[in-house]
């Protein structure tokens, strides 16, 4: 990685061409991939991710280079058109020096992925998919992989900042197919921290492989989902994508500070209900979206997003903090050195809530019990968010019945959390990747079991 | 960077590692853009981009490793690691590297010139200032861009070939943004810079945003529905892999085996052209070095044939079709719906009543490869009589791909690739979808 001496010589150049910040974020990050297939360790690659990124802003107006030529020639080449964009020149810039800042560590790792043989991770990847074939012989297939990442990074800046982070993280994904000759359906499992090879003390390769299986053969005896308007019980661990998607990039500064977002201007104002009070928290020790710091080089805080359904703050970052006149809350990310950073979320969840679990269940007397959810996505702009079913069953009478398949949620942000009107009691995080204009970044969704009194959903029958 | 040097340096570390084989691809790259809000310029990027990867046969099995360091140390360590990778794999190459194809189909491209910084910011600022001045319900949140972009990809084999392929691009886009009273609606267009002008762009998208204002929801029901060459496109794409045979290998398409069977509607043709006019970028070959050609995937309803790279087509007796992607991986070179020969406006004749869809949303999640089903967030229009008439929004479509290419009932005659992308289609009528709403 380039030295201290170098950033601070790179955000020299750039400051004289007329810039008010200046920012420079050099990354080496190395992601090792095992795949398996078809009863084999089909590939093991490894990829090295490397290459600087120079940021700076006059006003709001911000200006961008990557390169991955790491040569004393390229990395001038990439300040300098960082410079020429900001197309002033300034002789005499104002004085900085980098003095370096060591951040505690919320994420220790026992045991570094890096230094256990590729042989020996293989094997852990193996006996979890073998798990989900033992489970069932109508388990066609399975397909798992186990990911390491390594991502270390240093971010300077004109105001002197210089620190960095090491975030490793570690995770399982084992798939599985369940056929009777004419139909195929799927289960998967996939959790994930930031921790080392450790992980698998706690949450075993068998369970994955088990719970891949055990959900694919749900899926193979499901019926057709109704479709139509609603009651549904969401249960907890990914089923916080709902929060995530209907109201969480709602709140990210991204797309609130231009106006883009059914949350824009509603600081202090019930957006949702009482119920309901949701965290946006990177301090997590060894939880999957946890960070020392942020991309900017914050150092990594928890933020209350929506307090008893009052909604108390936005996710910033530093080109959104100018624009929206408020400080930042150390929610910069990107995927690597080749994004610019924006603001985004880390664990976010809805926190327990006065409802007893069971009391939720009996309450829908014609519904959907969606066990596991699948990904989403939404146009914060609208507010028009959707999000899959992987696991869903009937409830009538207050009683969870038959299996459904193929159905999706969909529905406005702003309404849906209205309509959250009870929340259990059995918190649970579940591992995602997020995307946005920064790119794919590693975060938690959570939540109790929540009743959703209405919501809209979309099934084959 | 020299790749001679990188050449050299991955040769001779591969001798030293007791490797039999190799396979190395270099990507270098630019791309530039610039982004406007409200009045001015909000972003301006430039970004080089390099990144290299390494396949090793050792013991007769691969490894992988990849880079984005293009030094020729940096290219020697990646032969090291993909040796050590290729020791941990349990099954041993089907075949063996390949040595060249005969010849290699060399498309003419229209030279591209990347346009400067200056001119970027230009066009983007002309770019939304026509967007703001088509309407005065165009908010700020509106943006618009332009990027361009140019690649050279090399891949060399240790069986002896060196190939190499440049493109270039230049394109522009505009995310309108338009409220109505409380009701905001957007619309996002893009397109390559010489197929659009900005007049048109920013029209297209200011006026698609205003159309929508206004939805409802619609009534739960069975429909027939169409759907408009965007969101088709992106079904087909989603869905492509289960004409891979990998997928057929692994049982996890339900195509599996059905080479020569009748699986589609009679009048649904779907084809993999590399060389499509409407498409941009016609890279002569595959993954494995093997020259990419033209054939029919479905012909008249019947599944002619999946598409291979060298190792499945060993295993399964067959021919390769040039369709190896990263690894043992199979994509599509430029997959598409052939087109019908009814005018838009007679689609919609056709239809009658129905819906015509222009939005699908959460293809990522919502749609299931494996068994075909689907539900996915829509909007469009509602047709009457042969005619769009109230936009509607917040419904699903489920059904089951498997299902719907059977039940497609008419084509419209114009295919349209995505900007930059591999896959298109025209406008295409289903009948009787499960739509969900209020």
């Amino acid at each position: 990685m380039i030295d201290k001496k170098t950033m601070s010589d790179l955000i020299a150049i750039v400051l004289r061409g007329g810039a008010d910040f200046v920012e420079v974020f050099a990354e080496h990050s190395k992601n090792d991939v095992i795949t398996y297939s078809n009863k084999k360790i089909e590939n093991v690659a490894d990829t090295v991710v490397s290459g600087v990124g120079i940021r700076a802003f006059l006003g709001v107006r911000t200006f961008f280079a990557c390169t991955t030529d790491l040569t004393p020639s390229g990395l001038k080449e990439c300040a300098l058109r960082v410079a020429q964009a900001v197309g002033g020149h300034v002789d005499n810039i104002p004085e900085f020096y980098l003095a370096e800042r060591i951040n505690p560590n919320i994420n220790p790792i026992k045991v570094l992925p890096s230094d256990v043989p590729a042989k020996v991770r293989a094997e852990l990847l193996r006996s979890g998919c073998v798990k989900a074939y033992d489970y069932d012989s109508k388990i066609i297939q399975v397909a798992g992989n186990l990911i390491s990442y390594d991502k270390q990074f240093v971010v300077a800046n004109s105001e002197g900042l210089y620190t960095g982070d090491r975030q490793v993280r570690t995770r399982m994904f084992i798939q599985a197919v369940a056929s009777d000759g004419s139909v195929n359906q799927v289960g998967s499992c996939s959790p994930g921290r930031s921790m080392g090879i450790e992980l698998f003390d706690m949450i075993t390769p068998d369970y994955i492989g088990n719970e891949a299986a055990r959900q694919a053969m749900v899926n193979l005896s499901a019926v057709p989902c109704p479709s139509g308007k609603m009651a549904v019980a969401i249960e907890n661990g990914f089923g916080g994508v709902i929060f995530h998607e209907a109201c969480g990039h709602s709140l990210e500064a991204t797309s609130v500070a231009i106006g883009m977002s059914q949350m824009a201007g509603k600081l202090g104002q019930q957006i949702a209900n009482p119920k309901v009070t949701a965290i946006d928290d990177g301090t997590i020790p060894n939880a999957w979206g946890s960070c020392n710091i942020d991309d900017e080089g914050n150092p990594m805080i928890r933020r209350v997003l929506i307090k008893d359904g009052i909604l108390n703050s936005y996710m910033i970052d530093r080109l959104g903090s100018l624009r929206m006149g408020m400080p930042h809350t150390a929610s910069g990310r990107r995927q690597s050195y080749a994004y610019e950073t924006t603001s985004r979320m880390t664990n976010t969840f809805i926190d327990n809530g006065p409802d007893k679990n069971e009391d939720i269940i009996a309450s829908i007397d014609n519904g959907i019990y969606c066990k596991a959810m699948g990904g989403g996505s939404v146009n914060p702009f609208t507010g028009a968010f959707n999000f899959a079913v992987n696991e869903g069953y009937i409830i009538r009478n207050g009683k969870i019945c038959e299996p459904v398949r193929g159905a999706s949620l969909i529905g406005t942000g702003s309404e849906v959390i209205q309509k959250i009107d009870m929340v259990g009691q059995n918190l649970e995080t579940a591992q995602g990747m997020c995307g946005s204009s920064s790119g794919s970044v590693p975060t938690d969704v959570g939540q109790p079991l929540i009743r959703v009194s209405d919501i809209t959903v979309g099934g084959q029958a | 960077m020299n790749n001679t040097e990188i050449k050299k340096a991955v040769a001779e570390a591969a001798l030293a590692c007791g490797a039999e084989g190799y396979e190395l691809n270099i990507e270098a790259g630019v791309s530039a853009g610039a982004e406007a809000l409200k009045d001015e310029i909000s972003s301006v990027t430039y970004n080089r981009t390099g990144a290299m990867s390494v396949r090793c046969v050792k013991n007769g099995k691969s490894g992988y490793a990849s880079s984005e360091l293009v030094t020729p140390e940096a290219a020697a360590e990646l032969v090291y690691r993909a040796c050590e990778n290729a020791s941990v794999v349990d099954d041993p190459d089907e075949v063996p590297l390949f040595e060249g194809s005969k010849e290699y189909t060399i498309i003419e491209e229209e030279a591209v010139v990347l346009p400067s910084a200056e001119e970027l910011i230009k066009h983007t600022l002309d770019l939304q200032k026509k967007a703001y001045a088509l309407s005065d319900k165009v908010i700020d949140g509106t943006q618009s861009f332009t990027s361009c972009a140019s690649e050279e990809h090399t891949f060399i084999n240790s069986a002896g070939i060196d190939l190499s392929y440049e493109s270039a691009i230049v394109y522009h886009g505009v995310v309108a943004a338009v409220k109505d009273g409380d009701e905001g609606e957007e619309d996002y267009e893009v397109s390559l810079i010489n197929k659009k002008t900005s007049d048109e762009l920013a029209k297209e998208a200011v006026e698609t945003a205003l159309s929508k204002l206004g939805a409802q929801s619609v009534d739960s029901g069975k429909y027939n529905i169409i759907m408009d060459k965007g969101t088709m496109r992106s079904v087909l794409g989603v869905y492509s892999s289960v004409f891979s045979a990998r997928s057929a290998f692994l049982k996890t398409t339900l195509l599996a085996g059905k080479e020569g069977e009748k699986v589609a509607s009679d009048i649904l043709t779907i084809t993999d052209d590399p060389f499509h006019p409407a498409k941009f970028g016609h890279c002569p070959f595959d993954a494995e070095g093997v020259a990419v050609y033209k054939k029919n995937v479905i012909e008249n309803g019947v599944l002619k044939t999946l598409l291979y790279n060298r190792m499945y087509a060993k295993i399964f007796g067959k021919e390769t079709t040039g369709n190896a992607s990263s690894a043992k991986n199979i994509s599509p070179k430029g997959l598409y719906i052939e087109a019908g020969d009814l005018t838009s406006d007679e689609l919609l004749a056709k239809l009658d009543n129905g819906i015509y869809i222009t939005e699908l949303k959460g293809l990522h999640a919502g749609a299931n490869t494996q068994s075909g089903d689907f539900s996915l967030e829509a909007a469009g229009f509602l047709v009457e009589n042969g005619k769009k008439t109230k936009p509607v929004k917040n419904f699903t479509i489920a059904d089951n791909f498997f299902e719907i290419i059977k039940k497609v009932a008419a084509l419209s005659n114009e295919v349209e690739f995505a900007t930059g992308g591999n896959i298109g289609s025209p406008e295409v009528m289903f009948t009787d979808i499960s739509v969900s709403g209020k």
